[in-house]
């Protein structure tokens, strides 16, 4: 049987990555058949209850100023938001929203059905059809095909996914849903390599079982950031979280079953990520820690389920459950459901490009957990370039790349295609080393005009982040002005610094770490002319840019530097095990990478500085030659 | 790659060496030995062989040693071959190599090989260049130590105190508020002290080590005629200068090495300053010029029958120039009372007759005392260039930033951050190597990353 459709973008599974790549290739104008085991999970938030958070708050920043979907939604189900680091530096500043995940669900869900280019398609795909050397479709169960001319894989923790509770292993791809088989092996029959990783989920708790009177209500903040750029208005509820501690007696109970746990046990294989442990983890390798903090988080509004944040496990239920019932508070906890660990593959992602394109395969793309990330964000934003480039190349457009200095979602990419982490990878803003231009309050400015040119979003949405831009700069070019110790001295001395005796250019004065644009807007500066949720930022990016102004320079000049290496393609043809000089680790490192420009191949850990320089002149006799040839 | 390891010239042996894959292979065309004879050869054992011209003929007796790699010096296969002395010799041998596939290497390349392959680091290969131009004893020790990685490691321990205030501080930015239990910024400060005291303290360095291993320069300048090139030849110990009455004798720059209580010093004899007389005389005062830029001393070198300045005068030029040295000449031309006078008047400067040798000695102690050497045994290593120097430098002053914004409030993370990295960066220089994943690792393994 085949369908009678031929699509131009299929994509492979609806999980977060999944929902962008086909709202992406819809935008950039392909045909998408969006195809997944069961119509009712789509955008799943399988694990945590919220969105945003270190580093990821940027990136769904980006996803948005994109046009995707994941800002909009955590916007509108949001049920209580907090901007994360605020005592630490504007550049690390992340905004966080506990959402009602079914209302979050329910408004992609939406999305999708209404958007006239996407057709949802409820099936199991076995495997991939390939036509000359060229995808071609997908093949399901019944053995019937799903043309289409790219395929874009997004089947998260699906592929051979094996649950474990304790000694309990159950074939699933998520808890209640069956796994995805054949992927695999279809995808290693093309010659791609591809490992096992873990990752787990904590205990979810009846709500009613809880004595909430013993536990700390925690609030988000007061005067709430919107992930999104396109609000006229911004309300949400500021709904509480409760937080509550481990004791000794807890820590005994787990310790003394350590070897219940399949990750002790050794009946896991797959790598798991060190900086999300478990409690087993926690508890074992932090012997001085005598307590650790949980956070209990509705997962809906009006929800009796719990989801227990920081108590991610694989133990044995009943062995979670004793644990448990030592904090006060939690005597007589009843489960929802258990925590368990998930075992999954995923595709080594060095086998990409920086498009996410296959380099075997053309017109296959990979993205979000297959590719070896953890999170909803990095799923997200990894799908929406997938699903972008997969449309522009069928149109014979320019590749969407961002590179590592524009976007967290470079940084993402790069490091997944030249690192190949051994674990889960999760974003950190330590990881993206031009952090201080990567600001969330700078989406704006970083991607607009690219989503704009890429058909990612129209202009009325450019002009909306236009807008934002230009009242950056007005503020900018409005600080510029000179002000009296008389104008000025009052809200000086409120911030407990030292007044002026002379007239000063305001720029100057908000070089001192203790004042704020914001403060002088009555005085010196005009009220920006955006809608209400964005005149703080902006009066905010505005003041960065004057205080960061040295350091946004000299990031600006190592840049540049990198660009110029960045520049040197390295075709894929060079035999690298030929090239004499370059150390042994790095002809191997160098053959199975296979790094597409001279910059990615200093990013491979290995390659030194020496072998760089050993490349480089290489590359360049090789340009000399095939000059004169 | 092939190369003569020994110098240019006639000498009893001459020594030409060969490195890389190919080295064994090309002993067996070198020596006419067959694959199973070459089996035979054990590596660091020495062997006589005769080298073959292209007619088969045996041309030079020669002994031989084969090194297998890593356990070389460039971590490579390394053949030695001792034969004798003459160019010529050594000249047929090398193009016999490259014949039989090997190509000629450049200077420094056996070194760059070592440290490509990792056999040491940047600092080491630099104190190899040391070792061989070293003419001093203290010298050759800085040198040695620097090749043995006695200063590799004291940096190494510096690099990995930074990565480890710098895994803090960047753990501190990527857990939220709600996760982190304790922030204790004393822990960065307290390292921090310790690490740009280090910094400190390499850099107080540079100016004995460089002394030591690349010498001194003093540059002899002032105006014609007021007998330089007399207490140049003086200073060298023989007539390494042509002396002549009339004023614009010399018009080239002069060098001769001198070794003062095992201080190498390099003394420079420049052209006299004056309106030039014809174009050769102007470049020679130009290079002059520009010399006494690089000098570590300069002596104004004055005829002291001709003085024709004030007191305020050398006191306003050496408040300009640091290390500059005014020396009165010909002393022996006038009464000792008028050199009285002058030496109540010019205090602080030196009064010679190179003619004689008179004053010598005082301008020998002189010019040691301005150069400020360290004399204590902590100095036996340190920093010997410039590009050791500047990546150290830069390290410091982004520890100094470091230092004075952690005191600040509200405290900028970020910019800590930044500038450690900075200081980081300047040390992955100083040793040609790069830090990847390790802060992150080690965020990962020694703190526990929540939310």
């Amino acid at each position: 049987m085949k369908h009678k459709t031929k699509y131009q973008v299929i994509v492979v599974g609806a999980g977060h990555a999944g929902v962008e790549a086909s709202l992406a290739a819809a935008r950039c104008g392909s045909r998408v058949a969006l195809v997944t085991l069961t119509g009712n999970s789509i955008a799943r938030m399988s694990c945590n209850p919220s969105i945003g958070g270190l580093a990821k708050g940027q990136i769904v920043r980006e996803i948005d100023a994109l046009g995707g979907v994941m800002g909009v939604a955590a916007d509108f189900s949001g049920i209580q938001f907090k901007m994360l680091n605020k005592s630490k530096g504007r550049a690390v500043w992340s905004p966080r929203a506990q959402v009602d995940k079914r209302k979050y669900e329910k408004y992609v869900n939406k999305r999708i059905l209404k958007d006239p280019l996407i057709d949802l398609i409820e099936a199991e795909v076995v495997s991939t059809v390939i036509t000359k050397g060229k995808i071609s479709g997908v093949k399901t169960i019944d053995n019937s095909i799903i043309s289409g001319e790219a395929v874009v894989l997004t089947n998260g923790t699906f592929l051979n996914g094996l649950i474990h509770i304790g000694n309990i292993k159950i074939p699933a791809g998520r808890m209640g849903e069956s796994r995805s088989v054949g992927i695999t092996e279809s995808l290693e029959s093309l010659g791609m390599k591809h490992g096992r990783l873990k990752t787990g989920t904590p205990p979810r708790l009846f709500g009613n079982s809880v004595d909430w009177k013993k536990l700390e209500k925690i609030y988000g903040d007061d005067n709430p950031a919107p992930f999104s750029h396109y609000h006229k208005h911004f309300n949400p509820p500021n709904t509480p979280c409760y937080t509550i501690l481990t004791n000794n007696n807890a820590h005994d109970i787990i310790n003394d079953n350590l070897m219940r746990s399949p990750m002790y046990s050794g009946d896991i294989s797959g790598v798991g990520p060190r900086y999300c442990p478990s409690i087993e983890d926690k508890i074992s390798r932090f012997k001085d820690k005598n307590t650790h903090r949980l956070i209990c988080e509705p997962e809906w509004v009006g929800s009796d389920q719990i989801y227990l944040n920081g108590f991610s496990t694989s133990l044995p239920e009943e062995v979670q459950r004793r644990a448990l019932q030592c904090l006060p508070g939690f005597e007589n906890i009843e489960f929802v459901r258990p925590g368990y660990a998930i075992e999954y593959d995923y595709i080594y992602p060095y086998q990409l490009k920086k498009t996410l394109e296959t380099k075997i395969v053309p017109g296959l793309y990979l993205a979000g957990q297959i590719n070896g990330t953890s999170g909803y964000e990095e799923a997200a934003i990894q799908g929406l370039i997938a699903g972008a480039n997969a449309a522009l190349c069928l149109m014979g457009k320019d590749a969407l790349v961002l590179g590592r200095p524009s976007a967290y979602a470079g940084v993402l990419i790069d490091d997944l295609i030249t690192k190949s982490t051994p674990e889960p990878y999760r974003m950190f803003t330590s990881r993206a080393e031009h952090r201080l231009v990567l600001r969330y309050t700078n989406a704006n400015r970083r991607l607009g005009v690219k989503a704009l040119g890429c058909g990612l979003i129209d202009k009325t949405l450019f002009s909306i982040l236009n807008k934002q831009i230009m009242a950056t700069d007005k503020a900018l070019f409005e600080s510029k002005v000179s002000v009296g110790p008389t104008q000025v001295n009052k809200k000086i001395l409120a911030s407990g610094e030292a007044p002026i005796t002379q007239k000063t250019p305001l720029k100057t004065l908000l070089k001192r770490p203790g004042l704020l644009l914001a403060d002088f807007m009555d005085t010196s500066i005009s009220p920006p002319l955006v809608a209400k949720p964005y005149k703080d930022e902006v009066l905010l990016e505005a003041d960065t840019l004057i205080k960061y102004s040295g350091y946004i320079r000299r990031t600006d000049k190592q840049i540049k530097k990198i660009k110029s290496k960045e520049a040197v393609k390295l075709l894929s043809h060079i035999n690298y095990r030929s090239i004499e000089g370059l150390s042994a680790e790095s002809k191997e490192k160098l053959f199975s990478i296979k790094p597409e420009t001279l910059g990615q191949a200093m990013r491979i850990s290995g390659v030194t500085p020496a072998d760089v320089s050993v490349l480089t002149v290489f590359v360049s006799k090789q340009e000399r030659v095939s000059r004169e040839t | 790659m092939v190369a003569q390891s020994t110098p240019y010239g006639y000498g009893g042996i001459g020594v030409v060496r060969v490195t890389g894959p190919s080295a064994v292979k090309i002993l067996g065309r070198l020596s006419g030995m067959s694959k199973n004879k070459l089996r035979t050869i054990k590596p660091r054992k020495v062997y006589k062989r005769s080298i073959l011209d292209e007619n088969n003929n045996p041309f030079d007796d020669v002994v031989v040693t084969l090194y297998k790699k890593p356990k070389s010096y460039t971590g490579e296969d390394v053949l030695e071959i001792s034969c004798h002395g003459s160019p010529y010799i050594m000249k047929y041998i090398i193009d016999l190599c490259i014949n039989y596939g090997a190509s000629p290497a450049g200077p420094g390349e056996f070194t760059k090989r070592a440290f490509i392959n990792g056999k040491i680091d940047l600092m080491q290969a630099e104190s190899v260049a040391n070792m061989v131009s070293a003419s001093s004893h203290r010298g050759v020790n800085i040198a040695l130590n620097g090749l043995r990685g006695s200063l590799s490691k004291e940096i190494g321990v510096m690099r990995e105190e930074l990565v480890d205030i710098l895994s803090y501080s960047e753990h501190l930015l990527d857990v939220s508020e709600e996760d982190l239990t304790h922030v204790d910024v004393s822990y960065i400060i307290d390292k921090t002290a310790k690490t740009q005291k280090i910094l400190e303290n390499l850099m107080k360095t540079y100016n004995t080590c460089r002394i030591m291993t690349s010498g001194a320069i003093v540059v002899l300048a002032g105006p014609t005629n007021s007998g330089k090139s007399t207490l140049f030849n003086s200073l060298a110990g023989y007539d390494r200068a042509i002396v002549n009455q009339a004023p614009g004798t010399t018009r080239d720059l002069l060098e001769a090495m001198v070794i003062i209580e095992g201080v190498p010093i390099t003394v420079v004899d420049t052209a006299g300053v004056r309106v030039p007389a014809d174009s050769v005389e102007s470049e020679g005062i130009r290079r002059a010029k520009e010399h006494m830029k690089k000098a570590d001393i300069t002596c104004m070198v004055q005829d002291i029958t001709r003085v024709n300045m004030s007191s305020e005068d050398a006191d306003n030029i050496l408040l300009k120039k640091n290390g500059c040295v005014f020396i009165f000449n010909k002393i022996d031309l006038i009464k000792k009372g008028l050199l009285n006078k002058y030496r109540e008047n010019f205090k602080g400067a030196l009064f010679t007759s190179a003619l004689n040798g008179l004053g010598l000695e005082e301008l020998k102690k002189h010019i040691l005392s301005v150069l400020d050497l360290k004399n204590n045994d902590s100095e036996s290593f340190g920093i010997t260039t410039p590009r050791q120097y500047n990546a150290i430098i830069k390290s410091n002053t982004a520890m100094l930033k470091v230092k004075n914004m952690i005191n600040q409030n509200p405290i900028q993370l970020e910019l800590i951050s930044y500038e450690l990295q900075s200081a980081l960066r300047g040390i992955e220089e100083l040793l040609g190597i790069k830090t990847t994943d390790e802060i992150l690792d080690n965020m990962f393994n020694s703190f526990c990353v929540g939310k």
